[in-house]
Formats: C-alpha cells, structure tokens, sequence
C-alpha cells in the first residue's frame, strides 16, 4: 500500500482540515525521490531493468553463437548507441531521452561475438564526472540547483545514434556537433567540425546516404528560436559539399527522407517557449495540423510547404518518387505523448501503457501540391530497409513490432511489413522481451535478401540477446544469437560495418 | 599638526574621485589554458551597446585560476563581458547563428540565451573591494 492509498483508506482523501490533527508520520515525510521509487519499483517492475542505466564501461567478453553465423555477417561490427548513464550521485533522470550516450560494439566472427562498451566522454560527460552529480538539466529531467548552459553544446549527450564514415564513427545527438569516437577501442577523440561558421550547429541523429553516394543530414533551428533548417550535403566520406538556411515553421522535427530530387520533412503541430527543459518547452496542438515540407536537393529551396493530418513522427523509411509523386514510409503517432509525456512516466501507473506507432505511408501529389497519410494497424518503430534500395519503389519496411496481445506497452517482436500486400513476418521473443532496432545487412541481389541483426532485452531473467535473422524468414527465428552476461539499457540507434 | 593637516587637505581634495575600488575577476571553467582573455568594463547599457569601454584589459590564460583586477574603477554600477580568444585573432568567433564559438561570460553570470542588457550582468561599486566569479563555461 503506496502512501496514496493509505491516506484514502482512512478516508482522508478529501478532509484535508482533519490530517494535522492526526499527526500522521506518513504525511510528513518528504516524498520519495525518483531515484528511491526507481529503486523500489525496479523490484516488482523488472521492465524497469531497460531503464537502469550502466555506470561504467564494459570491458571485451567473448559469447559463442547459438546456431551459424551467415557467412555474409562474417568480420562484421555492429554498434549501438543510447541513453546510459541515467544516474549520478543517487539522483535519477526523469526522461529516456537525458542519459549519456554509451556505445555498444559487438564485432562478429564465425564462432561467436566479442562485446564491449564505453561512455561517449563528451564535455556535459566530463564535466558532470568531475562535479560527480548532474550539472544541467536534460531534454525532460530537472535537475535541482542545475547550473545555466549556455548553449546546446554544454548538454550533448551524443547518445543517439552512430554514423559510421570515412572509417571513422561519429556519434550523434540532435541539437549540437557529432563526436568522434574510435571504430575499435570506443575511446573518445573529439568533436566533429565541418566548418567553424557550422561549429555548435545542429546536426541531427539521422543523416541519409542517397542512391547518388551523397549524404545528408539537417538541423532543427527551432532549438535555437530560429523558424528554420540547416541542410547539410556532405559527400559519402563526410567532408561537407555545402550547406544553407530554410524556412520551416517552429515544431519538433527528428527525422527526414530522402529521394533523387527531394528532401522531406514533417512537422508535428507542436509549438516552443522557453521552459526548463526542452520536453516542457513543447505544446502539443492536437487541433490543429502538421506540415509537410520538401525541399528540392539541388536548389536547396522548398517547393512544397502543404499542410497536413496532425501526428507525430519520430522516424521514416524508404521513400521514392514516380512520376510527380511521393511515397514516403514513416512510423505514425496519433499524437505527441510518446515525446511529451509518456517516457518520462517509466514508474508511474501508465508504465509502458503508451501508443505505439504504426506502419504508414505519407503520398505527396508535387502537381496538386496535396499530401495524404495511408496509415495501417500494424506496429512498427525504429522502421529500416534494404538500403540498396534507397529512393526506389519497394514494398519491405523492417521494424520493431508488437505482437497483438503483448502484455507490455514496449515492443516484443521484429517485423518486415509488405506495404503492398500488408503482410507481415514477424518473430515474437515473448512477453518478457523488449526488442531493439533491427538493422538490415543485404545479401544475394533482390529486395530483402539477407539478414537483419538486432538485440534483444530479456527483462525478467536479465540477459541481453544479440539476434540474427533470415530477412526473408523473420518468422523461423534467429539463425544465429548470443546470450550475453548481463542486461544493457534500452538503445536507440545502431550501425553495421 | 602641520603633517596632518596636510593629509587632511589631500584627502579633502582627491575625495569627490577617491571613491574608486579595485575589482578581482575570478574566471571559472576556463577549460583551455591558452589565448587571451579580451575583458571589457561598461558602466551603463549605452556605453555597452555602442562598444565604448570604460576600462578593458588583455590577459593571457597560463592557469586554471586565472584572475584579473580592474583597478580604480570609480563607484558606480557597471557590467564586465569577456571572451577568450583561443585563436589569437582578436575577436570572438562566432557561428553563422551568431553564437560564440569561443568560451565567454558576463559579470553576474546571467541565466539567458543570447546576448545580455546591461541589468542583467551590472555590479556595483563603492569603497570596499569588489570580488566576482565570471563562469566561462
């Protein structure tokens, strides 16, 4: 009996007058931090095990494979990046997204798997290490006594995904500079400057490599109160090609897509004020709507800015052009909750109760200058494709997914989507899982032939998984996985090299 | 007698401008020990927007603890800006959103983004010593 409800059997709930008298010990004591309910409800709760955090780096263990590593993922490394250190000086980030980024590597060979990981050491990192308590406040946590920071840069986390370019690995946040971080040991080299003018710029965590070997990537200016983009077109070795300013309204954009000729945002009916964090800065707007907003890669200036359904849009797939038409892969939100509200409530009754996205396509007509969402029931998120593929018409989406009766909010399951046919291959880990991205590595020569890698959290029993997939046989089973020796936190974003 | 009379008429006499103190800058989170810290002292918003500097000073970073004393500034409210040059090009660098580049700070470390009003970094002097922190960070 929580102390809620203690004060309800009492009856004392609303006889607010009536409580001093009693001079009930329980109504005194301060409330529970949220690092003590953490450390608390973790036992009842062992989802909350995602959430845990690590507090040091992980040295090189070896795992061997159950079953046969493709040979086509011989000598591969994958990597993934996400929120881990979510604890300093018994005090407990609120939000997901706040931890400080930490690298995973799992370098593939025929007989098993070596892991290893380390901390991004940026300079929110360092600086935090050496006061040993958090300093700033993060995307959603407050921090008390929390000191100014001056600019996005003081509170790069660098904790959301990976670019690997030019054999090196850059690990990348949204609101500020990559860092560079060593493809082997992990160790931390420096930040990533394209140019000085571009020093301290935005440079989101989803750049796209286009059918023509470029890469681009954005950044959102509306962190900065600016009603604007930065693009940036950097060749396929990231030495930057050029880069320029356009107008964009003042939303929360994360990701983009990318075909031949366009480039194409969503902007979610969201608007900003100065808060005290960026999560609170943030006004969902549900009745009004979002905006599409493509942008022409060779001129650099919009040629469509159309309004459209209001949603949310974390992440987008495969899109391509035909004739003057788009289609654009995306994983829709009904709304904003999952940013706004629903990762920060980790303990609360709502745990993991939240909305998943679901498989859509977002049609834009350039002649009729209209856009259409064609949204499906089907679960998906951290949505990837058969990269060969890029801006080409294809039909196969992968994801992490939700089986129909998932007794957690999370996702348990991966999945490719036809989006033609609607159908769907999917693996179930179970009710005691939470799946992670899946990244797809081709093999043979036609769409979807190869394999997808990803990892897996094993919650209850406490163990992380390291999975690999037939591409076109999700539904068989891993081919090969490893049981690792212990439990990472939730990741976001990965690569494979 | 005649010696302290003396002194009396000297002190009566440098008085209206004898009010001055000196003021210590401790500059904190100086995380790179090389450049030079330009330092610019404004006694209102004006002189602060049109750039025209009551006192300021050039100062080499050699140590974590670095410090700086403006001397004699007579009493009065004034707001100090400061940026270290780590390039030695003489100015602050900037990026193309205008934000600096380079580490900088106010007098009275004010919590905002974006460049400060007089109010927001002013301090005051009068006789005593005046001792500040300016965060660089």
């Amino acid at each position: 009996m929580n102390r809620r409800d203690f004060v309800k059997a009492l009856g004392l709930a609303g006889c607010g007058a009536l409580a001093p008298s009693f001079s009930l010990k329980a109504l005194a004591e301060p409330p529970l931090s949220f690092y003590q309910e953490f450390n608390l409800k973790i036992k009842d709760y062992p989802i909350l095990r995602a959430w845990e955090g690590l507090t040091a780096d992980i040295v090189p263990r070896r795992f061997t494979w159950q079953g046969k590593l493709p040979e086509a993922l011989n000598g591969k490394t994958f990597y993934r990046n996400g929120p881990a250190r979510v604890v300093l000086a018994n005090q407990r980030y609120t939000h997901w997204f706040d931890g400080d980024g930490f690298v995973h590597r799992y370098a593939f060979d025929p007989k098993g798997l070596t892991h290893s990981g380390k901390f991004v050491r940026t300079k929110k990192f360092i600086e935090e290490t050496n006061a040993n308590r958090f300093l700033y406040n993060g995307a959603g946590s407050v921090i008390a006594n929390s000191k100014h920071s001056k600019s996005a840069e003081a509170v790069n986390t660098a904790n959301i995904s990976l670019l690997p370019v030019n054999n090196e690995l850059w690990a990348l946040w949204e609101a500020a500079m990559p860092y560079k971080v060593d493809p082997i040991t992990l160790a931390t080299e420096r930040q990533v400057s394209l140019e000085p003018v571009l020093d301290g710029m935005p440079f989101s965590a989803h750049p796209h490599a286009d059918s023509q070997g470029h890469l681009w990537n954005f950044g959102d200016l509306s962190f900065f109160g600016q009603s604007k983009l930065i693009i940036y077109q950097l060749t396929s070795q990231g030495k930057l090609t050029r880069y320029a300013m356009v107008d964009a309204p003042q939303s929360y954009v994360h990701d983009f897509a990318v075909t031949d000729n366009y480039l194409i945002f969503y902007f979610p009916p969201i608007t900003k004020r100065r808060g005290d964090t960026l999560i609170s800065s943030m006004t969902w707007h549900g009745n009004n709507e979002g905006e599409m907003l493509v942008i022409d890669k060779n001129t650099l200036t919009p040629v469509l800015r159309t309004p459209f359904d209001a949603g949310f849009v974390f992440h987008f797939g495969n899109a391509w052009q035909e004739d003057n038409h788009l289609t654009i892969n995306a994983c829709w939100y009904k709304n904003a909750d999952i940013m706004l509200k629903d990762v920060k409530m980790v303990t609360e009754e709502k745990m993991g109760k939240h909305d998943r996205s679901t498989a859509a396509q977002i049609r834009i007509d350039l002649t009729q200058k209209t856009a259409y969402l064609d949204n499906s029931t089907t679960p998906m998120e951290f949505v990837q494709f058969d990269s060969r593929f890029a801006a080409k018409a294809t039909q196969i989406q992968y994801g992490v997914h939700a089986s129909k009766h998932a007794a957690h909010g999370e996702y348990n399951s991966i999945a490719s989507i036809n989006t033609q046919s609607g159908k769907v291959d999917s693996y179930n880990f179970g009710d005691n899982f939470i799946t992670e991205e899946p990244l797809f590595v081709p093999d043979g020569s036609k769409q979807g032939e190869g394999y997808l890698v990803n990892t897996g959290l094993d919650f209850v029993s406490g163990h992380t998984y390291c999975c690999v997939f037939d591409a076109l046989h999700i539904a068989d089973g891993p081919v090969a996985q490893v049981k690792l020796d212990s439990y990472m936190p939730l990741g976001f974003h990965g690569a494979i090299v | 007698m005649k010696t302290h009379l003396s002194a009396l008429t000297l002190l009566t006499l440098t008085t209206p401008v004898a009010i001055a103190a000196d003021v210590t800058v401790n500059f904190a989170g100086l995380n790179q020990l090389s450049g030079e810290l330009y330092i610019a002292v404004y006694p209102s918003e004006e002189t602060m927007q049109s750039h025209r500097a009551i006192q300021s000073q050039i100062v080499s970073v050699h140590k974590k603890g670095q410090k700086a004393v403006l001397a004699d500034l007579p009493s009065g409210h004034y707001g100090i800006m400061v940026f270290q040059d780590l390039d030695k090009n003489r100015d602050l660098n900037t990026n193309l959103l205008g934000i600096p580049t380079e580490p900088y700070g106010f007098s009275a470390n004010p919590n905002i983004m974006g460049p400060p009003v007089f109010a927001d970094i002013q301090f005051e002097v009068s006789s005593a010593p005046v001792q500040l922190t300016i965060n660089m960070e």
